[in-house]
């Protein structure tokens, strides 16, 4: 798979995480890339993970937390 | 006509172009034909106890059909006496009242030594003192040159006692032979200097000859480390310049040297902060006379860029020179291809396959010709594909519209540095 096409999919998976509501809350950087943890919209939702490898995502997601402040 | 004056901590000449201390500053009869020829200022072969040289003293690397990419020398400093050396300094003041001369100096990190040098010089007429903290060969091993510029203590210290004799300007060269130039150049400004320059020749070894087995240059047999400079050290020197120009503990003028070949070099340097700069190699190679082509070309210059005054570009691109942490990680290039003047002749596609990023396409159009595509959505913006193709301009970097704002490295890991602290 092509980096741009990575890039895509973890693209497509931060934006449609946020689009529901949850929020990034902590991340953890490590030899093999981002561990993303957001938490649920709801009380009883359940976290997630998003492992991020490729570099444009890892951007992406920081630039999506600055530009909400 | 721009007005090409400048003044260097208080050393003024007509124009910024200065003969740096070196081989074609060792004599009156030279500094004086270099000021018929236009040089606005010449900073004498650095005076000091007369050496003895060798023979067979300088080298060139010559790089794929262009000669002197690179020159280095084991030449020392003066090997005159030094009455010689001040009678002809006085005599080309005499006759160049306008023209900024410079004495470099050399003597052992004593406090007399210094005070002694700086009194005798002085009292022929030169307007400044260029202390040679930076040679890197010969003298060295005598505690000289860059074996004290290399100590910030001893910079200065030296520094410091050549300024209590001095009237003059008191310039400190110094050597590239350290980790971080800024050091030093700190030290020079604590020790009082008026001005720095640099930078001075770097420790190398020309060549081996493949028959002989001999170094280039070598002396019956023998070889030994020279200085570097010319062409080639010339990103190095400007990195250098701008290191200190942007340091706010290196708040003196900045005489720039290094592979300076003509006036577009010399802007490069002052535009990075120099007031002015030395030339040594280009006149080594080409004459005095090429002093012509670089007034008339920073004349142009300045004149299309309607800046009336040659200082105006002192230091105007420094704001722009920072640390990689303050890049903008969302700032995008790609490389586009005009198929119109490409000829195929793949160096690029190669080299993206071979070293970069994979993203430039052979493909073959309706007619059956074959023509190569960048693949935007993959490149990096690296930039390889333009640096080696052969045609000017076949190959072009364009900007990238961005959906999201600027974001540097160091804005990120803020950003996640104050994630992590609400989480906690």
């Amino acid at each position: 798979m092509s980096e741009y096409k990575e890039f895509l999919e973890e693209k497509a998976a931060i934006d449609g995480y946020l689009e529901q509501g949850y929020r990034i809350v902590n991340v953890i950087e490590d030899l093999s890339g981002d561990q993303l943890q957001l938490a649920p919209p709801e009380a009883d939702g359940y976290p997630v993970t998003l492992h991020l490898r490729n570099a444009n995502a890892r951007k992406y997601w920081t630039s999506r937390l600055l530009a909400n402040g | 006509m721009a007005d090409l004056r400048i003044n260097l901590a208080g050393i003024e000449s007509p124009n910024p172009f200065w003969l740096a201390s070196a081989p074609p500053t060792n004599t009156g009869y030279q500094v004086q034909r270099a000021f018929e020829a236009g040089w606005g200022g010449a900073v004498w072969k650095t005076l000091g106890d007369p050496i003895i040289n060798t023979s067979s003293r300088f080298a060139a690397v010559h790089y794929n059909g262009q000669r002197v990419a690179g020159f280095n020398n084991i030449e020392l400093i003066t090997d005159r006496p030094l009455e010689v050396n001040l009678k002809e300094i006085a005599e080309t003041k005499k006759r160049f009242p306008d023209r900024a001369l410079v004495a470099s100096l050399m003597v052992e990190p004593k406090r007399e030594k210094w005070h002694e040098i700086v009194k005798k010089v002085e009292a022929v007429g030169v307007d400044g003192l260029e202390l040679n903290f930076g040679c890197p060969h010969g003298m060295a091993e005598r505690g000289m040159g860059s074996a004290s510029g290399q100590q910030p203590d001893l910079v200065e210290k030296q520094t410091y006692w050549a300024k209590e004799a001095a009237r003059t300007p008191v310039i400190v060269k110094l050597t590239p032979n350290i980790t971080d130039i800024t050091a030093t150049a700190a030290a020079a400004v604590k020790g009082c200097a008026d001005a720095i320059s640099l930078i001075n020749t770097i420790n190398s070894l020309a060549g081996v000859d493949l028959d002989s087995w001999n170094t280039i240059p070598h002396v019956g047999g023998k070889g030994s480390h020279g200085g570097y400079c010319g062409p080639a050290v010339k990103p190095i020197a400007l990195n250098m310049v701008a290191e200190c120009a942007r340091n706010a503990r290196i708040d003196v003028p900045i005489s720039g040297i290094g592979g300076i070949s003509d006036w577009r070099d010399a802007v490069e340097f002052m535009l990075m902060g120099a007031t002015g700069v030395q030339v040594c190699t280009a006149v080594m190679h080409h004459g005095f006379r090429i002093i012509e082509d670089m007034l008339d070309g920073l004349n142009t210059y300045l004149d299309r860029k309607g800046i009336a005054r040659v200082g105006e570009l002192t230091g105007r691109s420094v704001e722009r020179y920072t640390e990689w942490g303050n890049l903008d990680l969302n700032y995008a290039v790609t490389a586009r291809i005009d198929t119109e003047t490409c000829i195929s002749c793949n160096k690029c596609y190669i080299a993206c396959e071979d070293t970069a990023h994979q993203c430039i396409d052979r493909l073959t159009d309706a007619e059956g010709r074959s023509y190569l595509k960048v693949r935007e959505e993959d490149c990096v913006g690296c930039n390889l594909c333009a640096i080696v193709c052969p045609v000017e301009g076949a190959i072009e970097m364009v900007e990238q519209p961005s959906a999201l704002g600027s974001m540097t490295w160091n804005e990120r890991q803020a950003a996640i540095a104050s994630l992590k602290r609400k989480e906690a």
